[in-house]
């Protein structure tokens, strides 16, 4: 049986790495101009007023902040302000909007540094944030592990099943008939 | 009315107190065979049963008049009472007066209890099925009616009086929960939470009196099902809800409400699964007790989620301070299914061996392990905030991001699976076997996603969007691999009866079907599970637009080009709206008219979106009227083109008439039952892997 399953996994092995090597090929291509980077850091920060949604998403009358937010966004990438996002207003500590700031780390973090780390849609400041990304692979592959040793323990635990005592050739054929039947039947 | 409310939820607990002592007291000294006497007389013991069960079955009868003068007030505008004055008013439609009854707090654990009242009641009349382990659910789900008619009696009181003069109005409903959506949503919802009580019951009922053999899964096996149907169709009724009304152009935001309902039905649909196992090999036993604890536990942890405001929601208008009486009554559960399973642990032995890694058995087992490492992620993700602050001191937000890229993959997985399942044998799958079932389904997804990418679906030209895009596209070419693999399992099943009877293939399928409806139901559950998955995945391509519209003004997105008619304002008793009409034109071509628009509701003091939607086959053209421009006076519309979402909601109703037809019993269950001829006696010590009796087993 495992012969069988060594097969298998050799059978597969060149179509396996095909497909690593082109997701690892895709996952390192990719730019951005400045409305696609304006939707990703957007998608990345939730509003600050506590309605719980992501910032480019927070659509309620008169929210006090999304605006203001949006437009501090537009302004950190170099986009053109838009009547109404708040760009063209100055920030609510009566200072100038804040100065184009380099990559998307850097706003995120002049956004945190301002707003606090509930500003981010997800856990990405390093430190014990990591732990968010780091358990559920740990338990993902723990699972897979553990589910491996199961099927290992279950495999040796029992010995084959014994002939019943009593049993002729008749009686066993019927019992391959009837554990086929059961095979082809059940769900 | 509301003094004949409180009396009856106090008569509820005082029935549901004595159906749980009596109960205990009469299964601690009645002996098994008490409870199926040959002379059909019951000894006092059993006497005692029987009056804890009919007890149990007047607790219904209170808990309805309980509810009926909760909805009765409702209608009557009495308010007096402080949960019709916070949650209605004189303007509120029919419909949505009823819904106040699930509203709030008090209301909706008032709707749970009688939920589970209503479950007791038909498991309390179907007791003949197996009369002593319907005692030992009965007694259980007595225990758990206790625990929620002691909230309802001290401290979510829905009938408590509203002190000072009598107020001529109400405050009026959440405009939230103004659609007719959740006239249905909570209902549906509840009766999925509120279900798991009853497999939970059976399942630690059959572990305390050791209960021999896999009976009580073929007696819940329904139960849960009809449970797991109804919490499927809660969750998509809640996700098109939001959807519709929260107006943000998506249905599903992780919010931890929403999560508390996905992690019990991922640990069920694992059981559902799980379950067949035993039923069949008398494998994983401990493992599906555990599991139906474990949804069980998760439905009341979600109510505790919804309620005691330890994580942020937006389902606020839900939250309060009893969050301490359910960390009990989750600590109290725990303790006692764990003390059982202890006790019992040696009942639990699993009676057959994995005999190989490439196996029906063995795709479940992985089937398990990934929707609870989901379920974990989901569990995870929603507790994380709190864990942050408890070591760091600074809250963070685990949202969508978090969620979607870890649990993307592991959905995916699943997909795969789901294809990969059907084509296993039990017991163990030759190489040739899997080469011949695996071809076509393999092909299928190598051609589809060939075409896509010649289509245009090219994750590595997409840029930001890389990511989606390729998920997208994996998703797509999986689902085909599926419909493939599910297909064909059709077609092979309909050719061998076409073959024996001559029918057309048609019905030879039809009858296929009808001949095993559990298995062919599932299959099709299987089906709507990737036409869900396509409409997620079409996710990937959504576009939006944003722009002030005022007279004669337009917006172009995608194929579409949207121009503003007028807009204007109207008003009546219960709101007051603006709204603007906007011409959808397609090519140049006329199609039809949106009108999306934003009210303000009168008794509330609170704003309320109405969506403009569009839907098709192809994509959803989703507007919402965001409000006007102060400086301009013009109203700011919002754009979505949202492809392939109306698939969602196909899948889910796919899903649901596949579950439907599971529960079908088959045409020719007496013929599969017939009894084949076994050679001689079979000693009665022979290995259990043998069989010795003399029917195959029901398919």
């Amino acid at each position: 049986m495992l012969k069988r399953a060594h097969l298998l996994l050799a059978a597969l092995k060149r179509p396996i790495q095909a497909v690593v090597l082109c997701v690892a090929m895709i996952t390192m291509l990719g730019a951005g101009d400045s409305n696609s980077r304006y939707e990703r850091v957007g998608h990345e920060l939730m509003c600050a007023c506590g309605c719980g949604q992501i910032l480019l998403e927070c659509n309620h009358v008169g929210c006090p902040d999304s605006a203001r937010m949006i437009g501090e966004l537009r302004s950190q990438i170099g986009m053109p302000a838009v009547a109404g996002d708040g760009s063209t207003t100055p920030s609510t500590d009566g200072g100038p909007l804040p100065p184009l700031a380099g990559s998307d780390k850097q706003i995120l973090d002049w956004f945190v540094a301002k707003y606090g780390a509930i500003v981010l849609a997800a856990p990405i400041r390093g430190g014990f944030d990591n732990v968010a990304w780091i358990t559920p692979i740990a338990i993902f592959l723990l699972a897979t592990l553990g589910t491996a040793v199961l099927v290992r323990v279950w495999r040796s635990r029992n010995p084959a099943p014994a002939r019943a005592p009593g049993l002729d050739d008749a009686a066993i054929n019927t019992q391959e008939l009837r554990d086929r039947i059961r095979k082809e039947t059940q769900y | 009315m509301p003094e004949f409310g409180s009396w009856s939820l106090l008569l509820a607990l005082v029935l549901s107190a004595y159906t749980l002592v009596a109960g205990a007291l009469a299964l601690w000294r009645t002996p098994a065979q008490a409870y199926t006497p040959p002379n059909g007389q019951l000894d006092p013991a059993g006497r005692l049963g029987e009056t804890a069960r009919r007890a149990g079955i007047a607790s219904f009868i209170a808990m309805c008049c309980a509810a009926f003068a909760l909805v009765w007030a409702s209608f009557t505008n009495d308010y007096s009472v402080s949960y019709i004055l916070h949650h209605t008013n004189r303007a509120l439609p029919g419909a949505y007066k009823f819904s106040a009854l699930w509203s709030g707090q008090e209301g909706s654990l008032l709707l749970w209890a009688w939920l589970l009242a209503a479950y007791g009641f038909v498991l309390r009349i179907k007791h003949r099925v197996d009369v002593r382990l319907s005692a030992f659910a009965s007694t259980i789900l007595a225990g758990v009616q206790v625990f929620f008619l002691l909230l309802l009696n001290f401290a979510a009181l829905p009938f408590s009086i509203q002190p000072g003069p009598v107020a001529q109005d109400g405050f009026g409903l959440n405009p939230l929960l103004q659609y007719p959506e959740m006239v249905i949503h909570p209902p549906m919802l509840y009766l999925g939470y509120v279900g798991f009580a009853v497999p939970f019951a059976f399942a630690l009922g059959a572990l305390m009196m050791r209960y021999p053999g896999e009976k009580w899964i073929h007696i819940t096996r329904r139960w849960t099902m009809v449970t797991w149907l109804f919490l499927t169709c809660g969750i998509s009724l809640g996700a098109h809800w939001a959807y519709a009304v929260l107006g943000w152009g998506g249905y599903w935001g992780w919010d931890p409400v929403e999560n508390a309902s996905l992690m019990p039905w991922l640990t069920g649909t694992a059981f559902l699964h799980s379950v067949m196992m035993q039923e069949k090999r008398g494998m994983m036993k401990s493992w599906n007790v555990w599991l139906i604890f474990s949804t069980f536990m998760l439905t009341i942890l979600g109510t505790l989620l919804t309620r005691s405001g330890l994580v942020s929601s937006v389902h606020a208008f839900a939250q309060s301070s009893i969050g301490g009486w359910f960390y009990g009554f989750i600590l109290i559960v725990f303790a006692v299914c764990l003390f059982t399973f202890f006790k019992q642990r040696d009942h639990l032995g699993t009676e057959n061996r994995f005999e190989s890694v490439v196996s029906r058995e063995a795709s479940f087992l992985f089937n398990n392990m990934i929707l609870l490492v989901a379920c974990f992620t989901v569990l995870w993700g929603t507790l994380f905030p709190v864990l942050s602050e408890y070591v760091t001191g600074s809250k963070v937000t685990v949202g969508a991001p978090f969620y979607n890229r870890v649990n993307i993959p592991i959905g995916l997985f699943l997909l795969f699976l789901t294809g990969i399942g059907p084509l296993l044998a039990w017991r163990s799958t030759s190489l040739r076997a899997i080469r011949r079932n695996f071809v076509l389904p393999g092909a299928a997804v190598a051609a589809t996603a060939i075409v896509l990418m010649a289509a245009g679906i090219r994750p590595w030209q997409d840029g930001d969007d890389m990511h989606s895009t390729l998920f997208s596209l994996m998703a797509f070419s999986l689902g085909a691999g599926v419909i493939t693999a599910v297909g064909s399992e059709f077609l092979r099943g309909a050719g061998v009866i076409r073959t024996q009877t001559g029918k057309n293939l048609a019905a030879a399928t039809v009858l296929l079907i009808r001949r095993n409806t559990r298995r062919y139901g599932g299959y099709i559950v299987h089906f709507g599970i990737v036409v869900l998955f396509i409409g997620i995945a079409g996710g990937a391509f959504n576009q939006s637009r944003e722009a002030e519209m005022g007279f004669g003004d337009s917006l172009n997105i995608g194929p579409y080009k949207l121009v503003c008619q007028s807009f204007t304002q109207d008003s009546n008793p219960n709101y007051d709206t603006e709204y603007a009409l906007l011409d959808v034109y397609k090519y140049g071509k006329k199609l039809y008219q949106l009108a999306p628009e934003k009210r303000f509701y009168t008794a509330s003091q609170q704003p309320g979106t109405i969506v403009a939607n569009h839907s098709t086959l192809e994509n959803d053209l989703y507007t919402i009227y965001e409000g006007k421009n102060p400086d301009s006076g013009r109203p700011i519309i919002k754009v979505f083109i949202n492809p392939l979402i109306a698939w969602i909601w196909i899948g889910v109703a796919i899903v649901g008439f596949g579950t439907v037809l599971a529960l079908v019993p088959n045409l020719t269950r007496a013929a599969f039952r017939a009894p084949i001829e076994v050679p001689a006696a079979i000693p009665s010590s022979a290995p259990p892997a043998i069989l010795t009796t003399a029917k195959v087993p029901n398919a």
